[in-house]
C-alpha cells in the first residue's frame, strides 16, 4: 500500500485546497497517473500516484489540506485493502477515535454506524448500538508496555489517571484519544503482535572505544556521529554474513525473500511523533553518508516534512532508546521484516580486568527482537556478536 | 568598469573574488527558494555587490557597520563567512544568530542589521557618538536604500550628525526603486539636495570597480573619521526582484540594466568557477546540517 | 473565496460606495497591489483615491487622520503590523484622542489595516501581533478579520463608530478560504460575533480572534475526535472594547497570537470572570505566544507561536484539571 501525501508546493501557504479528484474513489490507477487537483494561493497543481493500484480517497474534494497530509492510499492490487476499519464515507457522520476503536473491537461496520443517522458518533453510541457494557480502555496497556519506551508508558499513565478522575463521567467519555501519529504506530504494533511470533535476545556491548572514536568521525563527516550512526553502519556490515536477519517472510509463512542490500529503518522521535525513516544501502554506505542521511531525517522529523520515500523500504529496524537510565527495551518486529535491534543508553559498568582488579567501562544493552519463524536464538546471538565486534573495532 | 589589474594584483583578486562570491551566494539563495528549501523571505543584492566590496576596504576593525534588509553583501564583504550567513538564513547549526534573526537581523561584534527601514540611522548616530569618544578615528557606516529616505527618523539623525560632528558614513544604495515604487514617485528632490539642506558632504558614485571607488572615497572617509559626516550615494541597478518572484518591472527593462558580471566572468573564468563551486559546497554543507538551537533567550 | 479576496472586495465596495473614501499605504499601485495583494485592482479603478506613499508610516497615518478630521473616510494599509510603532503618535496621541479631547465629539472615520502574525518565517520585526499595545486607548477600537464574517460588514461597523479603528489581518489567514469549517462544525454569526460549534451544548468555550480561527477550529475538531469533548469557538470581530455573551459553560479558554504579558486574553478573562463567574468551574485559561521574540527559522518559530497543538493541549488541561 502506498500513500499519497500532499507535497510542499510553495513557501507561502501552509494549506491548500483539494480542488477535485481526477480519479474516483475505488478506481484502479496506473503509476504516474494524475489523481487530484490541488489549488495553492498561486496556482493549481496535479498530484500523481507514485505507485499503481486501487485509489482510496482519504479527503473530500473541496477540503483544506496541508503539506504532509495523506489524502489517499493506493492499495496494492494483489494484496487487497489492509486498513480496517474504513473511515466514514464522505458526507457520513463524524466518528470519534474512541468510537472507531470500539467499532473495531466489536466488529461493527461503518454502514451500521452511519445508519444511526447521527452527525457525531461517540463511543457511548457504539455501546448503545450493541447493548455492550463499556469496556476498559487500558486493555492494550500490557502489550504496549513491553513494546516501547517511556513515551508510550506515559500514555498509559495518562489513561489510568483519566479513568479514575471524577470529571470523566461529567464529560460522558471515559477514554483518552491517541494522536494521529500514535494511531498509526498502534496499527503497526498491533499487526506485528498479531502476526509475528517474536523472541528476544540481549547482549551487553562495550561501547567505550566507539564513543571515543565518535568525535573524530563527527569532525571528519562534519555531521554528528554517535551510537545511532555507528550501529546503522554495524548492522549494514552484518548484512553479508547474516542475510536471514534482513529477509522478508511471506504471509504464507514459508516463502522467504532475502534482501539484496541492508536498508535500515531508524526510530526518530523529536516529540512530534514517532517516525522510522530509512538509511538505504547501509551495507555499502560510508559512515559520513550514514551521518548525512540521519541528519536529513532528523531535520525532516523536526519539521514533519518527510517524503514517503524516506519512510519506505526498510528491511531491518534500529530502535534507539538513548534517554538516560533506559536499560532495557524490547522492540517490536515491523511487519515484513525479521529483526529489530534496540540500543539503550550507555552507562558505566564496574568489571574485573585481566588482573582481577575492578575497573570501569561504558556499556550498552543491545537487544534483538526477531521473528522466530525465520531465525533461532543461536543466529540471533551471532548477529549480536557481529554487531558488538564491528562497533568495537570496525 | 571592471576591477582592473593595476599595481595591486592581490587586492584586485580579492575584490573580484568578493563580488563573485556575493553574486553566486545570492543566486544560490533564489535557487533554494525556487526549490522550496528556504522559507520566510530574502532580499538579494544582485547588481549591487561592488558597493560593500568597495566600502569594506575602507573600514577598519574598530568601525561599526549597520546594515538593512538587503544585507547579505554587506555581511559577506565584511566577514567572508557564507557558511554562517547561509546557516542563519536556513536556520541550521552554525547560524550567526542561531536562526533567530534570519536574513535581515544579523549581529556580530561591529556589525548589525535590522529590517525596519530608517530605524538604523539614529542608532548609527549613537554608535558614532560612542566611537568618537572611545575609539577616536573610528566611524559608524550605515547602509540605506533610496526608498528609506521616506522615513522621518533619517532626517532627525542627519540633523544630529551634522550638529554634533559625528563620524558617520551614510552609504546610500540608490537602485531607483523601493519594492515596487520607482524613486521618482517617492522622493521629491534628490539625495544631494537633502544632504545640502543639512550642510552635509555628499558624493555620487556610479562605477563598479572597487579600487577606483576607494581611491575616490578615501580622502572623504578620512574626513568622516575626523567628524565630518558623509553621504556617499551609489547609483546601482537592482537586477533581481525585491524579494522573490515579486518584480513588477517589465522584463525588457530589467534585462537592459547594466551588469558587471558577464565581463568579469569572462575576464576571470577560473575565479568565477571557483566561487561558484565554493558556494555550491557551502549550500551542500549547510543544507545537511541539523537545525539551529536557540538556548540563550 | 479566500480571505484576501474578501477584504479586497470589501475595499472595492467602500471606495465605490463612498466618494470621500481613500486608501493610503505603501506599494499599493497595480500591478503590485500591496505586499499581500489585498489592494489589487483598486488603484486602477480609483486612481485619485488610492495613494501609494513613500516609506513613511508616520506621515501616512497622520495624513489619514487629517482626511478623517476633514470628514473623509480614510483607510490606511500598513505593510506589516510591526511598523504600527512608527505611526503610534498620529494614531494614539492625535487621531484617537481627538475624538474626545476637544470637549465635543469629533467623528473620525479612520481604519488602520495591519497584516499581523507569524508563521511565515519573516523574523522578529515582521511577524508580530501588536493588539495588546492598542487596547485601553480611549477613542481607539480594535477589530480583527475572521474567516467567518464578510469584511464588508465589519468595515461598515467600524465606519459607523466614527472613531479610529485598527483592523488586524492575519497574514496566514489571507490564503485561507472564507466560511470553511470541517464537519460536523457549523458557523453562525450573532451581533458581530461568530460562533463555531456542533450544535450540542458545549463543555467548553474557546474565545479566539479571527487570525487564530484556523488553528482554533483544528484544535476543537481534535478535541471532539480524540477526547469526545464538545467545544464552542467564539470569534468576536471587535476585540476591544470587549463585550461577550457566552453560554453557561464550566470552562473558558482564550487563545491569541500576542506574546505573554499584558495580553488581550487577560482583558477577556477579566470580562468573563466578571460576567460569568457563577458558571465557571475554573479560572479562564490563557493561551498566547511565548514571551519571546518571534524567530525566523521555522522550527524555532513553532516553539514560540501558538499552534493548534498548543490550543488543544490547553483545552485538555483545562477540562481535566
Ligand atoms: C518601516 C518599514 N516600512 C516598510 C518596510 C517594508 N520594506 C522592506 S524593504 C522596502 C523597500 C526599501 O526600499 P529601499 O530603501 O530603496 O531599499 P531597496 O529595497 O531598494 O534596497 C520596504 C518598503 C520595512 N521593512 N520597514
Amino acid at each position: 500500500m502506498a500513500e499519497i501525501a500532499v507535497p510542499k508546493l510553495n513557501t507561502n501557504d501552509d494549506s491548500y485546497v483539494l480542488l477535485a479528484w481526477l480519479a474516483p474513489d475505488g478506481q484502479a490507477v496506473p503509476a504516474g497517473a494524475p489523481v487530484a487537483e490541488v489549488e495553492t494561493s498561486k496556482a493549481v497543481e496535479e498530484l500523481t500516484a507514485a505507485a499503481g493500484g486501487v485509489l482510496r480517497h482519504r479527503a473530500a474534494a473541496g477540503a483544506d489540506i496541508t503539506p504532509g497530509q495523506v489524502i489517499a492510499l493506493v492499495d496494492d492490487l494483489a494484496a487487497g485493502p489492509v486498513e480496517a476499519p474504513a473511515p466514514p464515507p464522505a458526507g457520513g457522520p463524524t466518528i470519534t477515535a474512541p468510537a472507531l476503536a470500539r467499532m473495531a473491537e466489536l466488529g461493527i461496520s461503518a454502514e451500521r454506524v452511519a445508519a444511526l443517522g447521527r452527525p457525531i458518533v461517540r463511543r457511548a453510541d457504539i455501546d448503545a448500538l450493541t447493548g455492550a457494557a463499556p469496556a476498559p480502555t487500558a486493555s492494550t496497556a500490557s502489550t504496549v508496555d513491553t513494546v516501547d519506551t517511556a513515551s508510550i508508558v506515559d500514555t498509559v499513565d495518562t489513561v489510568e489517571t483519566v479513568d479514575t478522575a471524577d470529571t470523566v463521567d461529567a464529560l460522558g467519555g471515559p477514554s483518552a484519544g491517541l494522536s494521529r501519529n500514535q494511531r498509526a504506530v498502534a496499527r503497526t504494533v498491533a499487526r506485528s503482535a498479531a502476526t509475528i511470533p517474536a523472541a528476544y535476545t540481549a547482549m551487553t556491548v562495550d561501547v567505550g572505544a566507539a564513543l571515543e572514536r565518535a568525535p573524530r568521525l563527527t569532525r571528519e563527516a562534519r555531521r554528528p556521529v554517535g551510537l545511532a550512526e555507528l550501529f546503522v553502519a554495524a548492522i549494514g556490515s552484518a548484512h553479508a554474513t547474516h542475510p536471514m536477519c534482513f529477509a522478508r517472510l511471506d504471509d504464507d509463512g514459508v516463502t522467504l525473500h532475502p534482501a539484496g542490500a541492508a536498508h535500515v529503518g531508524v526510530t526518530v522521535d523529536l516529540g512530534e511523533g514517532l517516525y522510522v525513516p530509512v538509511v538505504r544501502d547501509a551495507d555499502t554506505a560510508t559512515i559520513g553518508a550514514i551521518a548525512r542521511t540521519l541528519t536529513r531525517h532528523r531535520v525532516a522529523a523536526a519539521g514533519g516534512t518527510f517524503r514517503q520515500a524516506d519512510l519506505d523500504g526498510a528491511n531491518i529496524t534500529l530502535t534507539l532508546h538513548l534517554d538516560a537510565h533506559v536499560s532495557l527495551a524490547v522492540p517490536i518486529v515491523f511487519p515484513g521484516q525479521t529483526c529489530a535491534v534496540a540500543v539503550t543508553a550507555p552507562r558505566p559498568e564496574l568489571y574485573l580486568d585481566g588482573d582481577g582488579r575492578p575497573a570501569t567501562r561504558t556499556v550498552t544493552q543491545v537487544g534483538l527482537a526477531y521473528d522466530h519463524r525465520v531465525i533461532n536464538g543461536r543466529e540471533a546471538a551471532r548477529f549480536l556478536t557481529a554487531l558488538a565486534q564491528t562497533v568495537k573495532e570496525p | 568598469m571592471l576591477p582592473a589589474l593595476v599595481d595591486a594584483p592581490d587586492q584586485v583578486r580579492a575584490d573580484r573574488a568578493a563580488m563573485l562570491l556575493i553574486r553566486h551566494f545570492e543566486t544560490a539563495l533564489l535557487d533554494l527558494f525556487a526549490r522550496g528549501e528556504l522559507s520566510g523571505t530574502t532580499h538579494t543584492c544582485l547588481g549591487q555587490e561592488h558597493v560593500p566590496v568597495a566600502v569594506s576596504g575602507l573600514l577598519g576593525p574598530d568601525d561599526h557597520v549597520l546594515s538593512n534588509h538587503r544585507g547579505h553583501g554587506h555581511y559577506l564583504a565584511r566577514f567572508d563567512d557564507p557558511e554562517g550567513l547561509l546557516a542563519e538564513i536556513m536556520g541550521r547549526a552554525g547560524a550567526v544568530c542561531h536562526g533567530v534573526g534570519g536574513s535581515q537581523h544579523i549581529h556580530r561584534p561591529g556589525y548589525l542589521s535590522t529590517g525596519v527601514q530608517g530605524e538604523s540611522l539614529p542608532v548609527a548616530a549613537g554608535l558614532a557618538l560612542h566611537l568618537r569618544r572611545h575609539r577616536p578615528g573610528a566611524l559608524a557606516c550605515v547602509y540605506i536604500g533610496d526608498g528609506s529616505w521616506g522615513e522621518g527618523a533619517v532626517y532627525e539623525a542627519l540633523n544630529l550628525a551634522a550638529l554634533w560632528h559625528l563620524p558617520l558614513l551614510v552609504v546610500v544604495e540608490h537602485n531607483g526603486i523601493a519594492q515596487s515604487t520607482p524613486t521618482g514617485q517617492a522622493m521629491a528632490g534628490t539625495v544631494a539636495g537633502r544632504a545640502a539642506a543639512f550642510g552635509l558632504a555628499h558624493t555620487r558614485i556610479t562605477g563598479t570597480d572597487p579600487a577606483a571607488i576607494r581611491a575616490g572615497l578615501a580622502p572623504l572617509v578620512a574626513r568622516v573619521r575626523a567628524g565630518e559626516p558623509l553621504i556617499a550615494e551609489f547609483h546601482v541597478p537592482r537586477l533581481g526582484p525585491h524579494s522573490k518572484g515579486d518584480d513588477t518591472r517589465p522584463a525588457e527593462q530589467v534585462a537592459a540594466l547594466p551588469d558587471w558580471y558577464p565581463a568579469l566572468a569572462a575576464a576571470a573564468p577560473e575565479l568565477d568557477r571557483a566561487q561558484r563551486d565554493r558556494v555550491a559546497r557551502v549550500v551542500a554543507d549547510v543544507s545537511a546540517r541539523p537545525p539551529a538551537e536557540w538556548t540563550d533567550r | 473565496m479566500r480571505v484576501a479576496d474578501n477584504i479586497n472586495a470589501a475595499l472595492h465596495s467602500v471606495l465605490a460606495g463612498d466618494e470621500r473614501a481613500y486608501l493610503i499605504g505603501e506599494d499599493l499601485l497595480d500591478p503590485y497591489g500591496g505586499a499581500f495583494k489585498v489592494a489589487r485592482g483598486l488603484s486602477t479603478r480609483f486612481p485619485d483615491r488610492v495613494l501609494s506613499t513613500p516609506i513613511s508610516e508616520s506621515a501616512m497615518t497622520g495624513v489619514a487622520a487629517g482626511l478623517a478630521l476633514a470628514g473623509d473616510t480614510a483607510i490606511v494599509e500598513y505593510m506589516f503590523a510591526d511598523f504600527l510603532t512608527l505611526g503610534f503618535d498620529p494614531l494614539v496621541n492625535f487621531a484617537a484622542k481627538s475624538v474626545t479631547m476637544y470637549g465635543t465629539r469629533l467623528p473620525m472615520r479612520l481604519i488602520v489595516r495591519c497584516p499581523s502574525g507569524g508563521g511565515r518565517g519573516y523574523g522578529p520585526t515582521h511577524s508580530q501581533t501588536l493588539t495588546k499595545h492598542l487596547i485601553g486607548v480611549p477613542g481607539l477600537a480594535v477589530f480583527e478579520m475572521s474567516p467567518f464574517r464578510d469584511a464588508a460588514e465589519v468595515f461598515a461597523e467600524m465606519l459607523a463608530l466614527a472613531q479610529p479603528c485598527v483592523f488586524v489581518e492575519d497574514k496566514i489567514l489571507y490564503t485561507r478560504r472564507m466560511h470553511a469549517v470541517p464537519h460536523p462544525f457549523t458557523a453562525s454569526v450573532r451581533d458581530g460575533v461568530a460562533y463555531v460549534g456542533t450544535g450540542e451544548p458545549p463543555d467548553l468555550v474557546l474565545v479566539a480572534p479571527g487570525g487564530t480561527a484556523g488553528r482554533a477550529v483544528a484544535a476543537l475538531h481534535r478535541l471532539l475526535i480524540e477526547d469526545e469533548i464538545a467545544g464552542l469557538l467564539v470569534v468576536p470581530s471587535r476585540l476591544y472594547p470587549v463585550s461577550l455573551d457566552l453560554p453557561p459553560v464550566p470552562h473558558v479558554v482564550v487563545a491569541e497570537d500576542g506574546t505573554a504579558g499584558g495580553t488581550w486574553g487577560a482583558e477577556v478573562a477579566q470580562h468573563v470572570h466578571a460576567r460569568h463567574f457563577a458558571d465557571l468551574a475554573a479560572p479562564v485559561t490563557l493561551v498566547h505566544a511565548a514571551g519571546a521574540v518571534i524567530p525566523a527559522a521555522p522550527h524555532l518559530e513553532r516553539e514560540v507561536l501558538v499552534t493548534a497543538g498548543t490550543i488543544y493541549d490547553a483545552m485538555v488541561r483545562t477540562v481535566r484539571g
